[in-house]
C-alpha cells in the first residue's frame, strides 16, 4: 500500500457527524421553506405588472395562430385542387381504356359470331 | 411477445407483396416519349381530393374516389413504333398472379397490333380490390392501377362518364370474363 492509498483511507474513512448535525440541517431547511412562501407573492406582484405587456404578446400569438390556421387550409384547398385534376385525368385515361377494351373484346365476339354463321 | 411481432412481420411482408410496384424501366420509357402522363395519388391525396369534389357533376367521381387507395397512371406516347418492348411489360404482368389477380379480359390484335389486358384484384368476400388495366398499341402504352374498392356500377361510370359514352354493364352484375386472343 503506497502513501496515496493511505492518506486516501484516512481522508474517505467513516466516521459520526459531530452532535446535533441533523437539527442544523433541519433548521436550515424549514428558513428556506419560510423564505419561499414569503417570495411568492412578490412574484405575483411582478406578474402582475407585467400583464400590460403579457396582452400584446398573446394577442400576436393568436393572430398568428389564425393566419398560420389560414395558410394552412389555403395550402390544402390547393393540394387537393390539383389532385381533383389529377383524378379526373387518372379516370379520363381509365374510361377510355376500358371502353377500348370494350370494343375489342365486341369486334371479336362479332368475328366470331360471323365466322360461326358462315359455318 | 416475439410471436406476435414475427406474425406482424410476416403479414406486414404478405400485405406489402400484394402491392403492385410501378416497374422502374418504365420512367426510363419517359425519355423516349413523346408524351408521357404519370398520375400517382396515394389514399391520403385522394382523401383529401374527395373532400374538395363538391362541384356540380363531381359526385360520381367523389363516390369512387373517398373508397380507394391509391390511383396509378402511367402513359407514354411514341413518334414511331417500337420503342418499349413486351420485357417493359412483363415486370408489371408478372406481379398479377392468381389467385389475388384475375384477367378478366385479354385482347390481342395482331392485325393493328393493339393489345388490352384487364385484370381485377379480388378479396376474401370476392369483391373488386383493385384494378389494373395495361393497354399497348405499337405507338402508345398505358397502364392503370386502382387500388381499392370497385363495385360493377363504379366500373360503369368509369367507363361511360367522365367525357366517354357508358359501358353497357348490367347493374349489379358480377364482370363478364372475355378472353378472346
Amino acid at each position: 500500500m503506497n502513501d496515496l492509498e493511505k492518506q486516501l483511507r484516512s481522508a474517505l474513512r467513516r466516521c459520526d457527524p459531530p452532535t446535533g448535525f441533523a437539527e442544523r440541517v433541519m433548521a436550515h431547511l424549514d428558513r428556506d421553506t419560510d423564505r419561499d412562501s414569503q417570495q411568492k407573492p412578490a412574484s405575483w406582484k411582478r406578474w402582475l405588472k407585467l400583464r400590460w405587456a403579457a396582452i400584446p404578446a398573446l394577442a400576436a400569438i393568436l393572430v398568428f395562430g389564425f393566419w398560420f390556421r389560414g395558410y394552412e387550409q389555403r395550402q390544402q384547398e390547393k393540394e387537393a385542387l390539383a389532385a381533383k385534376q389529377q383524378i379526373m385525368l387518372a379516370l379520363r385515361i381509365t374510361g377510355s381504356k376500358l371502353r377500348m377494351a370494350k370494343a375489342k373484346v365486341k369486334a371479336v365476339e362479332g368475328e366470331r359470331r360471323k365466322t360461326e354463321n358462315t359455318l | 411477445m416475439k410471436r406476435i411481432a414475427i406474425f406482424v412481420l410476416l403479414a406486414g411482408t404478405i400485405a406489402f407483396g400484394q402491392e403492385i410496384k410501378m416497374p422502374v424501366n418504365l420512367d426510363k420509357l419517359a425519355a423516349k416519349a413523346s408524351e408521357t402522363t404519370e398520375v400517382t395519388l396515394n389514399g391520403r391525396t385522394l382523401q383529401l381530393a374527395a373532400k374538395f369534389m363538391n362541384d356540380e357533376g363531381d359526385e360520381e367521381a367523389r363516390n369512387i374516389v373517398k373508397k380507394l387507395k391509391g390511383i396509378y397512371v402511367r402513359s407514354f406516347e411514341f413518334d414511331k413504333p417500337g420503342e418499349y418492348s413486351e420485357a417493359d411489360i412483363e415486370s408489371l404482368r408478372s406481379q398479377l398472379k392468381s389467385p389475388i389477380w384475375e384477367k378478366v379480359v385479354n385482347v390481342h390484335s395482331k392485325r393493328e397490333g393493339e393489345n388490352a389486358e384487364i385484370y381485377f384484384k379480388t378479396d376474401s368476400t370476392d369483391q373488386i380490390a383493385g384494378l389494373v388495366v395495361i393497354a399497348a398499341d405499337p405507338k402508345e402504352l398505358t397502364i392503370v392501377h386502382i387500388d381499392g374498392p370497385l363495385d360493377p356500377g363504379d366500373l360503369e361510370k368509369l367507363g361511360g362518364d367522365f367525357g366517354v359514352p357508358r359501358l353497357e354493364t348490367r347493374p349489379q352484375a358480377k364482370p363478364a370474363k372475355a378472353g378472346a386472343r
